[in-house]
């Protein structure tokens, strides 16, 4: 499966994506050890503990559907992964 | 007539006088609601000769066909005049409930002018308004004022009241919504212009909502659209504004330091997670609002305490926090406090702190200009102390009232060198380094420097629309094209805020634009399409700026402090971001059918349908 980063997060991951190869379809909680380990910078992220603070920080979406950290993931799928807007 | 009343008030203090004046179909048609008949009120009623703080000022505030509905996240209302901060239009936007208390007695705005003989406020109720005594609270906070108006009202009214900080005159005092939840209408200082009408409050309770073309397709439609509101912005509902803020230093969106810093430990001591972690007793929402942003914070200990209140949102911790280097939540807190207790805009409040904070470190200040208080960076207790000061103008707080843009001109020694503002507005907290489509827009929103202008910072991070041509984030730093993108994201949000929807609707593409036109269609019976709609938001955006023109506002005005031009952050991955506004400005002109001057063209205005409004535009255009 691709993780395709938007905006900022390109630069702070360095490049456009991030691919993890699956070689059965897993739960999206199970892979954010592969992207914080496998990615410096976002290591921050994947030290958050709860799914709110996650995805105060970070969120995915497949087909513009947002996901839940309980969602499976296929290897052919594609999770689009932003900084979320927030201030005022 | 659907999803209006099609009526205003029209009062006048000086002569204490309340008259209903009609809004024509075609005029809301045409500017909808909100800012859109706003403007058109302050443009046809004030001009060069106005002073913002004399009685022919024209304070005006509308709500939208949205306002009163189901449509979710739309308890809002648009208040304008001509500010005493910025000396140009001034506006503010705000939630909370009053604008739905103040529509359903029975008007779609009200505009105030003249100045009344002694202290009074405004009551609206289902049988129109009056002018009523307010005496007795001169003087008092906006929280024992709510309560007392109230008293002498209905409980259930909605009260926006000014504070000590609007009586004073400083120029950029608020005013504060108070209902069920408090909400402020901090920006350009248009609390000021109700202080120096002598008046204190209006207060709104009624029982007519407006009628709706199609209710029961809107109900259909809507109850469609809430889940997948709820769904994405759970994040922003639990962590507030200010779930961000670690996110934002991370990416150098984050003021620090006066925004000369690069990077900030205390950052996290101060963000959204931090907060609900500490001292979050609950969230608030403003009525018909599932998202729930709102904070509100408990502090029974410490220095601060008791403390039991609305808490500080992100452009505060921005503001009060990062610019100032105070990573003391629960002094933000009691600060932000102050602010709603007083009437003061807390971003204009901690960025003045913050201007002077660097010109104490100069020498430019010394202690015996701030009666005593060591006005070091971080110094929480000074935040504290200077926000009380700046509200009753007492010591350096007379100086500092004036907002920084005046202070640093009547300080010298090249104190505007380190100041940070636009058209004498000081900045939101996103750094226009980070975001150049906020560079733009700050240089060219016609209250000075306004992210939600354009709120292009977060269709750079994440968003997109492709009805109204946005089908991707807009790639950072990317100049070719941001003239354009930035001008349908000024104009898309003039719409937004005619109507009127909150911005937040729009996090995680919760609300798009094809909703908006959907739900505008099913409130007034229009049959309105995505262009007509887009050109609402351009019309309005020409109008602002032709206005600001009538005032002197050009080319020369389009600019960006040399903080934000000339100052590389030091930290690697945060420099040569800065901006090139000229390259951008000669786009963003033309792409807009402006002269080089940024003036609207004659040919612009005449296809927005802004004819009759030729003869205000300057010579030569």
């Amino acid at each position: 499966m691709i993780f395709r980063f938007i905006g900022p997060l390109k630069h702070l991951a360095g490049s456009e994506q991030l691919e993890v190869p699956l070689r059965a379809p897993a739960q999206l909680q199970g892979l954010l050890g592969s992207l914080a380990t496998r990615l410096d910078r976002l290591i921050p992220y994947g030290a958050k503990t709860t799914e709110a603070q996650l995805m105060a920080n970070l969120s995915f979406f497949k087909d513009n559907r947002m996901l839940r950290l309980i969602d499976r993931i296929e290897d052919s799928d594609t999770i689009v992964v932003i900084l979320p807007p927030t201030g005022g | 007539m659907f999803g209006y009343h099609g009526k205003m008030l029209w009062i006048d203090l000086t002569q204490r006088s309340v008259a209903v004046r009609p809004l024509s179909d075609a005029d809301l048609r045409k500017y909808i609601g909100g800012v859109g008949l706003a403007a058109r009120v302050l443009h046809d009623n004030t001009g060069p000769d106005t002073d913002p703080l004399g009685p022919d000022n024209v304070l005006t505030a509308f709500t939208g066909p949205f306002t009163g509905t189901r449509v979710p996240s739309a308890s809002r209302h648009h208040i304008m005049a001509l500010s005493p901060l910025t000396g140009i239009l001034g506006e503010s936007n705000v939630g909370g409930s009053w604008a739905v208390h103040f529509k359903n007695t029975g008007f779609d705005g009200i505009a105030i002018t003249g100045r009344a003989d002694r202290p009074v406020y405004i009551w609206i109720g289902d049988e129109g308004a009056e002018i009523r005594d307010a005496q007795p609270i001169w003087g008092k906070d906006t929280y024992d004022s709510a309560a007392w108006l109230k008293s002498r009202t209905i409980d259930k009214a909605s009260v926006a009241v000014i504070g000590p900080a609007g009586e004073r005159g400083v120029r950029y005092a608020s005013i504060s919504h108070i209902g069920t939840i408090v909400r402020s209408a901090g920006r350009t200082g248009m609390g000021a212009v109700m202080g120096s009408k002598n008046l204190k409050a209006m207060v709104a309770y009624g029982t007519q909502p407006a009628p709706l073309a199609d209710p029961d397709a809107l109900k259909a439609d809507v109850k469609q659209v809430i889940p997948h509101i709820r769904k994405v912005t759970e994040a922003f509902g639990k962590f507030g504004t200010s779930g961000g803020v670690d996110n934002y230093e991370r990416i150098g969106n984050f003021p620090i330091q006066n925004w000369r810093g690069s990077r900030w430990e205390g950052a996290g001591k101060i963000s959204g997670a931090t907060m609900h972690d500490t001292v979050l007793s609950g969230r608030t929402a403003c009525l018909t609002c599932p998202i729930a942003c709102g904070r509100h914070v408990k502090i029974t200990e410490g220095p601060y305490a008791p403390l039991d209140c609305e808490g500080p949102e992100y452009e505060t911790m921005g503001t009060m926090g990062g610019e100032c280097l105070v990573d003391d939540l629960e002094a933000i807190c009691k600060a932000n406090d102050l602010c709603n207790r007083y009437g003061l805009d807390t971003m204009s409040t901690g960025s003045t702190i913050a201007f002077a904070m660097e010109a104490f470190e100069k020498g430019i200040l010394t202690t015996e200009d701030t009666d005593g208080i060591e006005l070091t960076w971080g110094n929480a207790e000074a935040l504290v102390t200077l926000t009380r000061k700046i509200a009753f103008r007492e010591g350096i707080g007379e100086l500092m009232g004036e907002g920084s843009q005046r202070m640093a001109e009547k300080l010298g020694n090249n104190a505007v060198e380190f100041v940070v503002a636009v058209k004498g507005l000081e900045p939101s907290a996103h750094d226009p380094r980070r975001f150049w489509s906020q560079a733009l827009s700050y240089a060219t929103a016609a209250r000075g420097a306004c992210h939600n202008a354009s709120w292009g910072h977060a269709y750079e991070l994440a968003l997109s629309m492709e009805e109204i041509g946005i089908p991707e984030p807009y790639e950072s730093y990317k100049a070719d094209g941001m003239a354009e993108f930035v001008a349908k994201m000024q104009n898309y949000q003039c719409v937004n805020d005619a109507l009127i929807s909150c911005r937040f609707a729009q996090v995680g593409k919760a609300v798009t634009a094809t909703n908006l036109v959907n739900w505008l269609n099913q409130i007034t019976g229009w049959g309105m399409d995505i262009d007509e709609f887009m050109a609402v938001g351009e019309r309005i955006f020409n109008l602002k700026r032709l206005y600001n023109t009538r005032l002197g506002i050009s080319r020369k005005d389009d600019v960006l402090p040399p903080r934000f031009m000339t100052l590389n952050r030091k930290d690697p991955d945060l420099t040569n971001q800065l901006p090139p506004l000229g390259r951008l400005l000669g786009d963003y002109y033309e792409y807009r059918n402006w002269s080089e001057d940024g003036v609207p063209s004659n040919r612009k205005l005449s296809e927005l349908g802004l004819d009759r409004l030729y003869d205000s535009t300057p010579a030569g255009v």
